[in-house]
């Protein structure tokens, strides 16, 4: 049994903690001598060499059977051990454990247990042929190999692992990260061919054919610098430098660093070399590491290129998944023709003379009195409906064109509205767009008739199926002043879109019955507005600046001079031209590719 | 003229020659001209919006407390606050129930309008054309009104069968009858008509707007010289 010196009480001679305080009892079995040795190397993992060299040099000293202790070395640990003991003054063995006691007058009753340890192993070893030697020591390089390989290969795993978090964000797949490794050369040259996408698509099968040889030949050089310079460098230049990892760029390989990667001839070590090197030195193993330098190249070589053939079988699936991540979001490809730079010149040209020729109309032809012009049925039913109105009745005007129809909207509305107030009915405006309010304020200037205000609709189609529904006028649903729509003779749309037209139809005409929509609108609503009136849906339209002229003559009232006839003729005229002009350019480009077509088949 | 209209004037002819420098291709002054009259106009809407909406249907009622304008004007309050909620990236489903209510209310809208307003009434329109009374004229066959009438009722069939045609050739690839390939190519050709003078049309309405332009700018440019 043995007392703890911090409570005193007694443990088991095994014990390395108090069982009754807890505290540790190592010192009590702390062997006197140990702090000289403290001093020497203790290397677990070079145990065995150690073990070799003693046996070697026993071997070669047989006849010394004690040798004095040296100052270093692993007999060293063996002869200071025996030595010690002895030289222990009679304190220090009175201080000794009981145990430790024992052992020593066990040790000195067996006459030298080290030296008999030392004897059978050299007696072991001396029964070994020479064969057998050649076997432990290829097998020894080979595990210190292994070693050297499995250290390397975490390394390179914990490097990875500590960049994960960063290359994550890149958002670059741990495949496309190996792939970057093992091909850096291919690998910036598909990202220069991703830069350039201005580049003509109609290069890109032959570089995506070139990709893959370029990239098997950097694979191959990759592989020669595995061979040539040893793992050391292979692992060193396949792993990515964190700064060029970081910026997105890929690493470049051994053979593009030059200055910075060891020539072949001298590999490059892993940062455990120099703390192994010394103590193989100090073995007497370099020859014998240098030799395993030279036997382990291909083994570390065939681990990896069993990785290299791996990525190789997925190098094409990678490479179409790289191609089509750096497609992502560029939209379809362009057409195979290439765009024709001089056709932007063709719409200028087309547009300057368009303009010079209105221009040359309007300034050097002077105004053409209208031919006399019969109205469309349309046109005429709502002139009929119009002249229908009597003194007092009631004629509500939706104004709802944009600020660009304007012109042509008020050269067809203003002979109307005038020709309405001058017969006595009451006009009330109303729109749905905000444009509308200062569009109107124009429009009773142009049609000369007192200003008044107008009310506005909100909601779109809401709101007019609610006008159309609502019969209490004072409804806050309807705006300010508007009654319910049923108490209008007339509505009277003034658009020149065809939405609103149709909003109008569809909301409120099933409500309204027959007869109570009229339209005023542009020209490029006359041919939709047609069905509507033949359906019997309206009372009548007027489409266009023409047919606007032709009504407000019917209405008695003078047409609108804002618009030069002759300059709209000329403008017609010009589109005519321009469209029998494509139609003649077209037909010789068709003609043409026929005939290149023909002599093929 | 006065003063601010030669301003005035002068602003207008640089905004006009911006946007026909669209000649040109897309450049800057052309943008500048177009966000000038994107801003301006969302600017007015706004502001009528806030004057002519907001105010009197949303604000005013809230202050007449205890009334049914009061209690009514709660609902639309609420429901701005939900779709303003969808400013706040953790609130944004909140805003999907005003939004629902008005995609749903104007897609109802919208459907009940087009059958009653535009399918209805044509395809009566169509049939109609075939009743005796129409087609009769003083007990007489209105060969003109029966022609016309068929016409029509072709127009409308071929149509439809081009659309058909396509969106089955789309699916399955097979070679149609010879019939139906016809009357689907008459379609084509009905359809090309209409939108021949869907172009004129447009084609018109901006030619119009053209020359008023350069009616305009022709008076300005003669009243300045004419001090």
């Amino acid at each position: 049994m043995i007392q703890c010196p911090h409570c005193g009480k007694d443990n088991l001679p095994q014990a390395t903690r108090c069982v009754h305080c807890g505290k540790d009892l190592d010192n009590l079995f702390k062997i006197e001598g140990a702090e000289a040795d403290a001093g020497l190397p203790e290397e677990p993992e070079i145990s065995v060499s150690d073990l070799l060299r003693t046996f070697r040099q026993e071997e070669d000293s047989q006849a010394e059977e004690h040798r004095p202790a040296v100052s270093s070395g692993p007999s060293a640990v063996f002869a200071s051990r025996e030595d010690t003991p002895r030289a222990e003054t009679p304190q220090e063995e009175e201080q000794a454990p009981e145990w430790l006691i024992r052992i020593r007058k066990r040790a000195m009753q067996e006459e030298d247990a080290a030296g008999e340890l030392s004897r059978k192993f050299n007696s072991l070893e001396a029964s070994r042929s020479q064969e057998h030697q050649g076997r432990v020591d290829e097998e020894f390089a080979n595990w210190i190999a292994r070693i050297r390989e499995n250290a390397r290969r975490e390394n390179l795993q914990a490097a990875k692992s500590a960049q994960a978090g960063s290359e994550s964000e890149g958002g670059v797949p741990e495949w496309l990260r190996r792939v970057r490794e093992l091909q850096p050369e291919g690998l910036e040259e598909n990202q220069a061919v991703q830069e350039e996408p201005e580049e003509p698509r109609a290069e890109e099968p032959e570089q995506e054919k070139e990709l893959p040889a370029k990239a098997e030949q950097a694979q191959a050089q990759e592989a020669e610098s595995v061979v040539e310079s040893g793992p050391e460098e292979a692992i060193e230049t396949a792993e990515p430098a964190p700064d060029a990892e970081g910026a997105g760029e890929p690493p470049l390989s051994g053979h593009e660093t030059g200055a910075e990667t060891p020539p072949a001839e001298e590999p490059t070590e892993s940062p455990k070399t120099p703390e192994i090197k010394p103590v193989i030195e100090e073995l007497g193993l370099a020859s014998e590491v240098s030799a395993l330098d030279l036997e382990e190249r291909p083994a570390s070589s065939e681990t990896l290129s069993a990785d290299l053939l791996l990525l190789r079988k997925q190098k094409e699936s990678a490479q179409i998944l790289m191609n089509l991540i750096g497609e992502e979001g560029k939209g379809l490809p362009p057409a195979k023709t290439p765009r024709e730079g001089s056709r932007g010149w063709y719409r200028f040209i087309l547009g300057a003379f368009l303009l010079l020729v209105l221009i040359a109309v309007i300034v050097f032809v002077p105004q053409a009195r209208p031919a006399t012009y019969e109205n469309p049925t349309p046109a005429v039913a709502l002139k009929d409906a119009l002249n229908a109105l009597k003194n007092g009745d009631k004629v509500l005007v939706v104004q709802e064109y944009q600020a660009a129809a304007s012109a042509e909207m008020e050269q067809v509305s203003a002979p109307v509205l005038r020709a309405l107030e001058e017969r006595g009915i009451a006009l009330q405006f109303l729109t749905t767009h905000p444009n509308g309010l200062w569009l109107s304020a124009n429009l009773m200037n142009a049609a000369e008739i007192p200003a008044r205000e107008t009310a506005y609709l909100a909601g779109g189609r809401l709101g007019v199926l609610t006008a159309a529904l609502l019969a209490d006028e004072s409804s806050a649903m309807l705006p300010e002043g508007l009654e319910s729509l049923e108490n209008y003779q007339l509505i009277l749309l003034l658009e020149d879109s065809q939405a609103d037209i149709q909003n109008w139809i569809e909301q409120a005409g099933p409500w309204l019955g027959a007869g109570k929509l009229g339209v005023l609108a542009s020209s490029q609503n006359a041919a939709l507005l047609l069905p509507y009136y033949d359906a019997g849906q309206l009372a009548g339209y007027t489409a266009g600046a023409l047919e606007g002229r032709v009504l407000a003559a019917a209405l008695g009232q003078t047409a609108s001079t804002g618009m030069p006839l002759r300059a709209y003729q000329a403008g017609l005229l010009v589109m005519i031209a321009v469209l029998l002009l494509g139609i003649i350019i077209k037909a010789e480009a068709d003609s043409n590719a026929r005939h290149q077509k023909e002599p093929e088949g | 003229m006065n003063p601010m209209d030669i301003v005035l004037g002068f602003i207008g002819i640089a905004l006009s020659v911006m946007i026909f420098s669209y000649l040109l291709g897309d450049n800057f002054f052309f943008r500048v001209a177009l966000y000038i009259l994107v801003g301006v106009s969302a600017g007015y809407g706004a502001a009528v919006l806030l004057l002519k909406v907001i105010i009197p249907r949303l604000i005013e009622p809230l202050k007449e407390s205890g009334t049914d304008a009061f209690w009514l004007g709660l609902v639309p309050l609420a429901l701005c606050l939900l779709l303003a909620l969808m400013l706040v990236p953790r609130t944004v489903r909140a805003g999907t129930l005003p939004l629902s209510f008005l995609v749903g209310a104007a897609a109802a809208v919208g459907i009940a309008g087009i059958s009653r307003g535009t399918l209805a009434p044509q395809l009566l329109a169509v049939v109609n054309r075939f009743s005796p009374e129409l087609l009769l004229e003083n007990s007489a066959a209105d060969w003109g009104g029966i022609v016309e009438a068929f016409f029509i009722l072709f127009g409308v069939i071929s149509v439809l069968f081009y659309f058909h045609h396509r969106l089955s050739r789309k699916g399955a690839g097979t070679q149609r009858p010879l019939l139906v390939e016809g009357i689907s190519d008459v379609g084509q050709v009905f359809l090309g008509i209409s939108f021949g003078m869907l172009f004129v049309g447009f084609y018109s309405a901006a030619l119009t707007a053209l020359i008023a332009r350069i009616v305009w700018l022709k008076d300005f440019i003669l009243a300045l010289l004419a001090g």
